[in-house]
């Protein structure tokens, strides 16, 4: 398939699903709902922001108070199309899967959520910077789960792959009939968890006495952007609001470093220093996420770096976490 | 899909007001006769408008099929409000959540700081009666008026080799002395062979276990139930994580072992 190819087969998505797909703009490539096939940025470059807030968005009802019941209240979206997902972002939407697989709110919208995957990769800057060395050839499509994924080749056409039932349902309402088939395989690869989820994680667990933490809690500022910006953070707070049309139930982003987060009856708080909360973010993505599901909490797209006010980055304090030398 | 999210209305059949800031609901669900839970299990609790917090259970798990208790001691606005209910009113509950504490097949010592004998409290009621089992209950409280279940305590002592102390007055009819609980497992001699189940604030963890290390209580029949922040209660949110673990999923009753892997003992 040819770009022009492409493009139409974009068109056609756009003609009758929502579509959100990276684009350039302002010299950063940004994801955002978009209006023409022409608009999308094919250079695999990372985008700024993530899927995310399609999948868990940042505010949701999940009960409207009526009479004397809490009355479910599922919505339902337009058919969305995640496009041009790169294989990190695919990973991260493969954990929210696994992490919200029984979660009414996440699965009803999900339906109606097709991933269209697009190689490229991290832009070469952030290359040297990555947590997990995943190469692109290691049949890593087998342990992901999309719908579509857009192979584009060195003479700059394109090839595809059907991960899904719903995959193959899309290509083929948009004519398309030459694409192979991808079976998922599970999270975990036939050879076993990632060495580097291992190492990660053997890095980090049980690190709380480490200096590092202590040393980051001097710079960081507690501001939350990592999290915002991360497509594996996925905390919540679950509260009842009063609005115009009475109580709702809703849930909304948290963040670990946020001043509440761990407090109790009475105004304890589990993460008092600032040192805690930190080594809490880092537990959550390279221990509890590998403890349940064997796979990446971190999908190493490097974002939190990028927006870290104070440039705290999380592969330099693995290697210094993981040095023997620094363990104490 | 079974909406783990949804709150579920139950009734207050009575409500006995404990202390000034403390009272205990009955309760009974809609469909009561299927709610099952075992000891040291909790619900999240909640009202419109106020939100929800996870309370433990504290009546017998024999008795799930008719009614369940929650005792709430005012600590923000949701818990205030529940002390301002009602009989006949309704409180909205899911669950219940968490492992609950394991099966109790030797003698058993609850040890509770403060309003730590709630969670305790159905542990206790489940085994009361069995004649196979010596129970003994070590309790310790800052204040009389602090002590949630006083006259229920009184009872319980005339049962079972129970001591309770205060940190800041005596009370005749438990102890002339003032302490901590640790006083007690100092000066008492403790149950042999005998399962620990331990509830009170995260500060009086380590000096507890220490006590009972001198008294050479087996490590692994230790057990501690934790409090922590919960919105979810099925182990998603994060907000209970400790370590690799959830306490609202994992716990909230953990091992000796598990506090020690997490540093939970400093």
């Amino acid at each position: 398939m040819n770009q022009k190819e492409m493009n139409n087969f974009a068109a056609k998505l756009l003609a009758n699903y929502l579509v959100y797909a990276p684009i350039k703009k302002a010299k950063e490539v940004i994801i955002e709902k978009i209006n023409l096939a022409g608009q999308i940025d094919w250079t695999g470059a990372m985008p700024i922001n993530t899927f995310k807030r399609v999948l868990l968005p940042p505010r949701e009802v999940m009960f409207n108070v009526e009479g004397q019941e809490y009355k479910e209240r599922l919505t339902s979206i337009r058919e969305t199309i995640l496009f041009g997902v790169n294989i990190l972002d695919l990973q991260a939407i493969t954990l929210l899967d696994h992490v919200f697989e029984k979660d009414v709110y996440y699965q009803k919208r999900r339906q109606d959520i097709f991933t269209v995957g697009l190689t490229g990769g991290i832009e070469n800057d952030f290359r040297k910077y990555r947590v997990f060395h995943q190469a692109y050839e290691e049949n890593v499509l087998e342990h992901v789960m999309f719908d579509v994924f857009i192979e584009k080749q060195k003479n700059g056409n394109f090839i595809l792959f059907s991960g899904s039932e719903k995959g193959r349902t899309l290509l083929e309402s948009c004519n398309i009939v030459e694409y192979e088939n991808i079976e998922f395989a599970g999270l975990v690869p036939e050879k076993g968890v990632d060495n580097k989820i291992v190492q990660n994680r053997l890095a980090v667990e049980n690190s709380e006495k480490h200096n590092l933490w202590k040393e980051l809690a001097q710079t960081c500022l507690a501001c939350g952007k990592c999290s915002i910006v991360c497509p594996t953070c996925f905390c919540f707070d679950e509260q009842d609001e009063a609005t115009l049309e009475g109580v709702e139930k809703a849930r909304r982003w948290s963040s670990c470093f946020y001043s509440d987060f761990s407090k109790t009856a009475g105004g304890k708080k589990d993460l008092d220093a600032l040192a805690k909360k930190l080594y809490f973010w880092y537990t959550h993505k390279f221990v509890r996420v590998p403890e349940e599901l064997s796979y990446y909490g971190c999908v190493s797209c490097m974002r939190c770096y990028k927006v870290c006010p104070v440039g705290i980055n999380v592969a330099r304090n693995l290697q210094a976490l993981s040095s023997k030398e620094s363990r104490k | 899909m079974h909406n783990v999210y949804q709150l579920k209305k139950a009734k207050i059949l009575k409500l006995v007001r404990e202390n000034d800031n403390t009272v205990t609901l009955k309760l009974r669900f809609d469909e009561q006769k299927s709610f099952k839970f075992l000891a040291g299990q909790f619900m999240q609790v909640g009202l419109p408008g106020f939100g929800e917090c996870p309370i433990s259970i504290s009546s017998n798990p024999k008795e799930s099929s008719k009614q369940f208790s929650l005792i709430i001691r005012e600590a923000g606005e949701l818990t205030r409000k529940l002390n301002q209910l009602k009989a006949d009113d309704f409180v909205y509950a899911r669950g219940p959540f968490g492992n609950g504490f394991p099966e109790v097949n030797r003698n058993l010592i609850l040890i509770a700081g403060g309003c730590g004998f709630i969670p305790l409290r159905s542990v206790y009621e489940e085994n009361k009666n069995r004649k196979d089992i010596k129970i003994q209950l070590l309790i310790g409280c800052a204040t009389a008026s602090g002590i949630v279940f006083r006259r229920e305590l009184a009872r319980i002592k005339e049962k079972h080799d129970l001591s309770l102390i205060l940190e800041k007055e005596t009370l005749p009819e438990f102890s002339d002395s003032k302490g901590l609980v640790t006083k007690l497992i100092k000066e008492n001699e403790l149950l042999a062979d005998a399962l620990v189940f331990i509830c009170g604030p995260a500060a009086m963890h380590k000096s507890v276990i220490d006590e009972l290390m001198k008294k050479n209580v087996a490590s692994a029949s230790i057990y501690v139930s934790f409090e922590r922040r919960m919105h979810c209660g099925v182990g998603v949110c994060q907000h209970c994580a400790v370590g690799a673990k959830y306490v609202c999923r994992d716990g909230p009753v953990f091992g000796l072992e598990f506090l020690k892997a997490n540093s939970l003992l400093n």
